[in-house]
């Protein structure tokens, strides 16, 4: 027994194990004598024994890259991506190398099939060992490098100086005196908010709009870059399902912005998982008319 | 060099608790949720994934009784009615408030949503102290619970799950209510409740709300705990931020030398003074409370409390002994109870009385993690 380098602990824990097992046969009298009977409890150990020494001599993580390999290497071709899924399944991480290689994939499936628009390039991101039942909520926005929907509307409720700065920057813009005929009419209120993305308000607008959520503005920040931080920032939720899209980018922006965005994004999602890389199960970029591109 | 001068500086400053007893609510994966004391702390309600809600005693730790019949997720429990102490309500995504006498362990009434929405929340207030208001799914129902009928239904001012309500402190008929959608909304519930009329502001988080809490002489202070892990500050009369930090996990870990924050787990206002306590945890189940500064400089200070070795998972719940009424000679000593994903109840002891510096490895730990192992030994088999 030892031979098989079985330790005290493993041991004590067969005997325990086997012993009901004895007892057992020997409840149900079987007609075997207690020569056959030990000899039967000696075969019994050992089977039960070598799989389990066997389990414990190779370390659960690595018997499940192993078989990540057998499925990614041996059975499919040795594609350099596939390769990089593997090296990421290994380190917990994402090299720049993938991301790159899939960004690159992206635009060429886009420059092959042009569309007449601008198409949104999404991070699909699938959840594994996670109960939405009993787990933290996986929701909320984070503000990347580079604006991923350069056409988001947003329109500024503004006082005098900032409807000038609105002006100035070519921004739509309403001022107090249409925000009062508006404020009596439910229905354009409604029409209103459903044509914008976003709104800014100053903060004397702010406190007679209650209504449809702006976001406040002073006048010691810039309008630009509060517009511009807006349009930076996106909406990622996971509902009942184990997968959700997060926009990280559109097809005219350059290779390395795209490139940052997903890295961010990427970065910054798997840092809210309890178990981080282990919670994902898969990672896919994707253009609003192509083929999803495996990450991770 | 600069670390080591950092830590000798931090080292007298935090406490470290030792464990009491860690109760093992089941076998298996089940959560524990939430840990709510009764009035009077003769027990502490305890919501787990199970569906469940137990209630033990807290200071011995013992076992008390069993609340069942939730058909889905239990989102919120608290003994809200101050006129019947033995009452406790629970909210699930079963789209039902229950409330529970908790000497019987029977369910004594049931409030249902009706469309079978899923209940994130709910508060007891109203300025006549007769309403129940509840965070549905874009939705904020109103009841009047002593009869059980619904009088309002606010559907416009939230597009997201509504994950709080709370009624002010001190101001009973005001309601404020917060959602996925990013938005913090005040109700005047004076009257008849509707969207136009009675919504008196709006803050903008600009990102999934999970928690809030009221703070501040006047409760006039707001903490807001997002489903990113920041925290931000407000003071809700008249809507202004106080403090928005974005990256409040990395700001706690670099106060904190010998770990990193993963998430937050919930503030605590001690009722004296203006400090305001972030509690943080780590994914291995460390906690730390750490001062938050939201007064000149932003700042979270380094963990004045350290409460390690006794999760080995997510905690999602900690109770503080130390608003018990009464001071803490009823407490006896216990700081603490917390409760985590790895289905842990752990009672922490305080030890104000003799050194605060020294740290607890009691053996009484040592004994349950083994207990614990040999339970999950055996299960596979």
């Amino acid at each position: 027994m030892f031979q098989l380098g079985l330790s005290k602990q493993a041991l004590t824990y067969l005997y325990t194990s086997l012993k009901p097992i004895a007892l057992w046969l020997g409840f149900l009298r079987l007609s075997v004598s207690t020569y056959t009977a030990s000899l039967f409890y000696v075969l019994l150990s050992v089977s039960l024994a070598l799989p389990l020494t066997l389990r414990s001599l190779i370390h659960p993580p690595r018997f499940s890259y192993r078989k990540e390999r057998n499925k990614e290497i041996f059975r499919a071709p040795l594609e350099i991506l596939k390769h990089e899924v593997w090296v990421a399944k290994i380190t917990g991480k994402l090299s720049g190398d993938t991301i790159r290689e899939a960004v690159t994939t992206i635009k060429n499936g886009v420059n092959e099939k042009p569309r007449k628009f601008t198409q949104t390039i999404e991070l699909q991101i699938g959840l594994k060992n996670y109960d939405p039942q009993k787990d933290k909520r996986f929701s909320g926005s984070v503000k990347l490098p580079h604006i991923p929907r350069p056409k988001m509307k947003v329109c500024m409720l503004g006082d005098a100086q900032h409807v000038e700065e609105a002006v100035s920057i070519g921004l739509q813009w309403m001022d107090v005196e249409a925000l009062k005929k508006l404020n009596k009419n439910k229905k354009l209120v409604k029409k209103l908010s459903k044509q914008y993305h976003a709104f800014l308000a100053s903060e004397s607008v702010i406190k007679q709009i209650p209504r449809k959520f702006p976001t406040l503005v002073n006048h010691q920040e810039s309008l630009e870059s509060k517009v511009n931080e807006i349009k930076a920032t996106v909406k990622f939720q996971l509902k009942k399902v184990l997968c959700m899209g997060v926009a990280v980018g559109n097809c005219d922006m350059e290779d390395k912005q795209i490139f940052q965005n997903v890295q961010m994004s990427v970065n910054f999602l798997v840092s809210l998982l309890k178990k981080n890389w282990q919670n994902v199960k898969s990672l896919h970029l994707k253009s609003t008319m192509g083929t999803p591109v495996r990450l991770y | 060099m600069e670390e080591a001068t950092e830590m000798e500086i931090e080292e007298p400053k935090s406490k470290k608790f030792g464990l009491k007893n860690s109760i093992q609510t089941n076998f298996g994966n089940d959560y524990v949720f939430q840990i709510v004391p009764k009035d009077d702390w003769s027990s502490v309600a305890v919501s787990l994934s199970t569906k469940a809600v137990k209630l033990y005693s807290p200071v011995t730790g013992q076992f008390q009784g069993e609340c069942k019949g939730h058909s889905d997720t239990i989102n919120q429990i608290s003994f809200s009615v101050s006129s019947s102490p033995h009452l406790l309500h629970s909210c699930s995504s079963d789209g039902t408030i229950r409330a529970w006498d908790t000497r019987t362990f029977q369910q004594v009434s049931c409030i249902n949503s009706g469309s079978s929405q899923e209940i994130f929340s709910f508060s007891f207030g109203g300025s006549n102290d007769n309403l129940l208001a509840a965070g549905a799914k874009s939705q904020i129902l109103f009841w009047d619970w002593r009869n059980g009928k619904q009088v309002a239904c606010l559907e416009e001012s939230h597009t997201e799950d509504v994950t709080q309500v709370h009624f002010v402190p001190d101001n009973r008929n005001k309601l404020l209510s917060a959602s996925v959608d990013g938005l913090m909304c005040i109700f005047n519930t004076d009257g008849d409740i509707n969207d136009d009329d009675d919504l008196e502001s709006v803050i903008n988080v600009g990102t999934s709300i999970g928690k809030v809490g009221f703070f501040g002489e006047t409760y006039q202070k707001l903490w807001c705990l997002t489903h990113i892990e920041s925290l931000s500050i407000w003071d809700w009369k008249d809507s202004r931020n106080e403090a928005n930090l974005l990256e409040a996990r990395s700001l706690a870990s670099d106060s904190w030398t010998l770990d990193h924050v993963d998430y937050f787990v919930d503030c605590h206002y001690p009722a004296e003074g203006d400090s305001l306590w972030l509690i943080g945890g780590t994914n291995a189940g460390a906690l730390g409370y750490f001062p938050v500064n939201y007064k000149g400089v932003r700042a979270i200070g380094s963990p004045e409390a350290i409460l390690g070795g006794g999760h080995k998972g997510v905690v999602r719940s900690v109770l503080p002994m130390s608003c018990l009424k009464g001071g803490p000679s009823q407490s006896q000593g216990i700081f603490a109870w917390t409760g985590g994903e790895d289905g842990r109840l752990c009672c922490w002891l305080s030890d104000d009385s003799t050194e605060i510096n020294r740290s607890w490895i009691s053996s009484a730990l040592g004994m349950k993690s083994q207990k614990s192992r040999k339970k999950k030994r055996r299960n596979p088999y």
